[in-house]
């Protein structure tokens, strides 16, 4: 199964041309939800109790105690929640070869891409891991 | 550019031109950014409050946030410095370490003690009234991108730069570029740049410094130059100031305008003492300076004053060192006796083995060298020194800047002599170029409170008084020296004095000097065994000679080349000294009545006249190896140590 994924990763990479990195800013309420807004000319202003993102696409204002956090994402919103159904974002982890030699750790998953070379690495983040491809 | 493909992402990875997102948060004149790889979640906290990296923001602060495609440089901060104002941008991996507060132009970043990671600072920009102070515990580089900074109304320091680390600082004055620091006139600012850890110059920039207060620039802790041109123009204090070694490696230091000491390196813990030289420098904390390449400028005129000036020893091995004096001596009332200023000076050991130096010092009492150790001169160091200074007398209430009495009737105290090299311990020779010339009264040429040996290598001095001189013995066994003294001894040893080989030229002043002298009045004795000499002046009465053969030629011409024969073969061309219609050309007197001696191994024959060519050396006054055509036979008459 996961072979399969990643031959489709494969493929779409080649296939998928975007202009970025992170496309998206991916804003979580209180509830849960998520808001995923193109970072393309994005600008954040507080202005007393609320928030106002403004980018290409209009503008999207959201009341500052209704947030919890905001993160880049490569998708519109899946992939935070996706991701973290495997590996806890935020955790500090360790990276390893696939041959299980441990490479190093790191605050959080993203700051361990941020760094590593590219290639094929197991993460884990203690509870739970994942193998990674790095392009 | 990387991606990141897991097993539950990797469908939405993204190929082609990819472009990295940065989130800019800007607070005040500070932007801090974000790379969106590292950002992770940002986290919002009571709705007034934003963390980023663990960075925490209140929401209120913050002026501005956008996405952009700006690139971030992990670990680097830069300044950027306005007439009033200071534009600081902050790499988000190190937000969280530090605090940064500002006053118009004036920056204040204080580095937390969790910071583990060394960060790069560049500063650039101009600011009439302004300064970057940075503390903290870890190491830092501060990269100085043509930067022009004077801090006119201190808030944080008087330095223009002040780095309150005591680490590792490694200041890179970017190639290229020029930059000038200007500390406030007003403050407690040791420097107009002060680091008080160690600081290690670095790349082919310029950088200007004036210190306005105190020393141009101080260091709590060592320092090293690589390639750096530093001018310090002005400095109230020294020029540089550091302490537990000072190290040039290669670039260029020109100081000048300074109030005190060209270079001066202390030893920073002065209760423990020295640890001398350590392996790789090492936690050493000698006070050494060491010059390896490169090259320093020094010209320093205040009363005293050292171009260089060391705790412990000075080592040159290589580089251009040019260090004029103009400072005369002063009564100093701690250690209650005269100082003098001095183109080197060391507190410990000297050693010179490579290099070219070129040390003038003009002042009442100046010296060319002033080692408190030992001195050692090899291999291929040139070293040229000229005094000019008359003799300095100070007791605290009177001075006399050309002093004229006789010394040897008042406290050492009392007086500094401006003689060429003066070393406490012993000096050896082994190599290299020595050319000395004193013109003040008791300007001995070279001198040790110890002993001399001379074993390879040319020397050539010049002196008012001594030329060589040793307090106690004084051996020649190689090289090549010319000691000339228009008022006392060519070469004096106040022990015994041995000439056993080399090439010697010594000329005396007139009779009771002589050229080559020993302590006869101390049972101590010339003992002559080998090398070829030239003695205008005669040799020291009772001198045991062996090993070859002594002559005296009772007549001779001054101004005149001459060629030295051992057993037929040509030894040495030298030019004889002017003789004045006083008698003589070497003293006050009675030079005309002066012997001239001469010693091979053979049997010697002189020529007089001779058309003199080959290698000239001894300053201009001799040829070795030489040539001589022509020139009419001198009659020698063998020689008697009974005395003349």
């Amino acid at each position: 199964m996961k072979k399969g994924l990643l031959i489709a990763a494969l493929t779409l990479c080649l296939t998928t041309a975007k202009a970025y990195d992170y496309p998206f800013l991916v804003f979580v309420n209180t509830s849960g939800d998520t808001t995923a807004l193109s970072v393309s000319n994005l600008t954040l202003t507080v202005s007393g109790t609320s928030l106002s993102v403004t980018n290409n696409d209009g503008t999207v204002s959201f009341a500052l105690t209704d947030l919890v956090s905001m993160q880049f994402s490569t998708d519109d919103g899946q992939l935070a929640e996706s991701l973290e159904k495997v590996l806890n974002a935020d955790a500090p982890v360790q990276v390893y070869t696939l041959e299980g030699l441990p490479l190093g750790r790191f605050d959080n998953l993203l700051q361990a891409v941020g760094r590593l070379e590219k290639g094929l690495y197991v993460v884990s983040d203690g509870k739970n891991a994942q193998k990674i491809l790095v392009q | 550019m990387k991606r990141i493909v897991g097993l539950v992402m990797s469908a939405l990875a993204v190929s082609g031109m990819l472009s990295a997102q940065t989130l800019n948060v800007q607070v005040g004149n500070v932007k801090y950014l974000f790379s969106a790889s590292q950002a992770g979640k940002m986290t919002y906290q009571n709705g007034d409050s934003l963390f980023i990296m663990h960075k925490g923001f209140a929401l209120s602060e913050i002026g501005q946030m956008y996405v952009d495609e700006t690139a971030v440089t992990d670990n680097t901060v830069s300044v950027v410095f306005g007439s009033n104002r200071a534009d600081l941008t902050v790499a988000g991996n190190v937000a969280r370490y530090l605090t940064i507060t500002q006053s118009g132009a004036h920056v204040n970043i204080a580095q937390s003690n969790d910071l583990a990671e060394e960060i790069t600072y560049t500063l650039s920009g101009t600011s009439a009234d302004g300064e970057f102070y940075l503390s903290g515990n870890y190491k830092a580089t501060v990269e100085l991108n043509g930067l022009t900074l004077t801090n006119a109304t201190p808030v944080y320091s008087g330095a223009a730069v002040h780095v309150q680390n005591s680490k590792r600082i490694k200041v890179k004055v970017l190639t290229g570029t020029t930059n000038t620091l200007r500390d406030a006139t007003t403050g407690s600012q040791k420097g107009a740049l002060y680091i008080k850890g160690h600081a290690e110059f670095a790349q082919k920039g310029t950088l200007n410094v004036y210190g306005n207060l105190k020393h141009g620039i101080k260091t709590g802790e060592y320092m090293t130059v690589k390639n750096t041109t530093i001018n310090v123009l002005s400095a109230v204090g020294d020029g540089i100031n550091c302490t537990q070694y000072f190290l040039i490696e290669s670039g260029t230091v020109n100081i000048g305008g300074v109030g005190d000491d060209g270079l001066q390196c202390d030893i920073d813990d002065s209760t423990t003492g020295s640890t001398g030289q350590t392996t790789d420098h090492e936690n050493e904390d000698s006070g050494n300076v060491y010059i390896q390449g490169g090259a320093l400028t020094i010209n320093v005129t205040a009363a005293a004053a050292k171009g260089i000036k060391a705790d412990g020893d000075i080592i040159i091995t290589g580089g251009i060192v040019n260090a004029t004096t103009s400072g005369i001596g002063k009564w100093d009332t701690d250690d209650l006796e005269t100082k003098a200023a001095a183109g080197l000076s060391s507190d410990g050991n000297m050693t010179v083995s490579g290099g070219s130096l070129t040390l003038v010092s003009t002042g009442s009492g100046g010296k060319g060298i002033k080692c408190d150790g030992a001195l050692v001169v090899s291999d291929s160091a040139i070293i040229t020194v000229s005094t000019t200074g008359g003799l300095f007398y100070s007791n605290g209430s009177t001075t006399n800047t050309n002093y004229t009495g006789n010394t040897d009737r008042i406290d050492n105290s009392y007086y500094s002599s401006p003689k060429g090299i003066k070393a406490t311990g012993p000096i050896t020779i082994s190599g290299g170029k020595i050319i000395v010339t004193t013109a003040g009264r008791n300007g001995e040429g070279i001198e040790s409170k110890s002993t001399m040996t001379v074993s390879g290598g040319e020397v050539a001095v010049t002196a008012y008084d001594d030329a060589l001189n040793a307090a106690s013995h004084l051996t020649i066994s190689g090289g090549m020296v010319y000691a000339r003294a228009t008022n006392n001894d060519g070469i004096d040893a106040n022990g015994n004095c041995y000439i056993q080989g080399g090439l010697v030229y010594a000329i005396g002043a007139s009779s009771p000097e002589v050229a080559i002298d020993a302590n006869t009045e101390g049972g101590y004795k010339l003992y002559v065994t080998g090398g070829t000499i030239v003695a205008v002046g005669g040799l020291e009465n009772g001198a045991s000679i062996s090993g070859g053969t002594c002559k005296q030629a009772s007549s001779w011409n001054g101004s005149t080349w001459h060629a030295l024969y051992d057993g037929g073969n040509l030894a040495f061309v030298f030019q004889t000294p002017a003789k004045t219609s006083s008698g003589g050309g070497h003293g006050p007197g009675g030079g005309g009545s002066q012997k001239l001696v001469v010693f091979t191994s053979s049997t010697p024959t002189l020529k007089s006249g001779v058309t003199a060519g080959g290698t000239g050396i001894f300053d201009g006054v001799g040829f070795y190896p030489a040539t001589a055509t022509g020139g009419s036979s001198v009659t020698l008459s063998n020689y008697s140590s009974s005395g003349w």
